[in-house]
């Protein structure tokens, strides 16, 4: 489903984790510009696809139930892999933290829709069961398009 | 460490308007993991990711120090749908 291969937190800032760059470049007295430069990282990659999800591990070997899940449900909506992008929080515990101040929101995953974050997997799943989500993934132009299987074929 | 019977006290008291609160722990009793439901009408006209910020904001502590926490928030109305 998602083979596409843009899902590390090394695209995070050019090929450094946000872990990698704060032992570039920290010292204490930047510790205030270190907080600002991290949520513009997150910010950016927030922004880096129309649908991306922090999850632990990766689409193809999600490392907890609840990314499991919503990636499942990622896929059953019909999301376009060349809109998504997700990444792996255990890959970098700066970025795991980070993500949850951001959001103010404790767990993970976290999905986020055109810049917009909509939840985690309870809000997903029960947004899938409800009719919202499709809604909403239809509004922000991010499925596959329909006649998508035809276009391969011919 | 908690029980399930933490949980249930710490969201009937900062909750507002509790009708119902089912906490489970998932994790046989090692306090690890817990299925939450809440059900209170101070969730009417509220979308799901608010309700359960909700929920999240009430357990801020306790969210912390698990593994896993899980959430589902109904009205009233909504609950009386489910449980027949």
């Amino acid at each position: 489903m998602f083979n596409r291969q843009l899902l590390n937190a090394g695209r995070l800032i050019g090929n450094q984790t946000l872990t990698q760059m704060r032992q570039t470049i920290y010292r204490p007295q930047l510790m205030a510009f270190m907080s600002t430069e991290i949520r513009k990282a997150i910010g950016d990659a927030v922004s880096s696809a129309p649908v991306v999800l922090f999850m632990k591990g990766t689409p193809e070997f999600p490392q907890c139930g609840f990314s499991k899940a919503t990636i499942g449900i990622l896929g059953q909506q019909g999301v376009d892999p060349l809109k998504f992008a997700a990444y792996n929080v255990l890959e970098d515990p700066e970025l795991r933290e980070a993500i949850k101040e951001f959001t103010e929101w404790p767990t993970i995953p976290q999905l986020f829709v055109n810049n917009e974050f909509v939840g985690g997997c309870d809000v997903i799943k029960s947004m899938a069961k409800s009719g919202e989500l499709t809604e909403l993934l239809e509004e922000a132009q991010v499925l596959v398009p329909e006649d998508y299987d035809a276009e391969e074929k011919s | 460490m908690l029980t399930e019977e933490d949980l249930r006290n710490k969201i009937s008291t900062t909750i507002p308007d509790v009708y119902n609160v089912i906490v489970t722990d998932l994790s046989y009793g090692c306090g690890q993991s817990f299925d939450v439901v809440v059900v209170s009408n101070i969730f009417q006209g509220k979308n799901k990711l608010q309700r359960s910020r909700l929920v999240n904001g009430a357990l801020k502590e306790e969210i912390q120090t698990i593994h896993a926490f899980s959430c589902k928030c109904y009205t009233e109305e909504e609950w009386a749908k489910i449980v027949i």
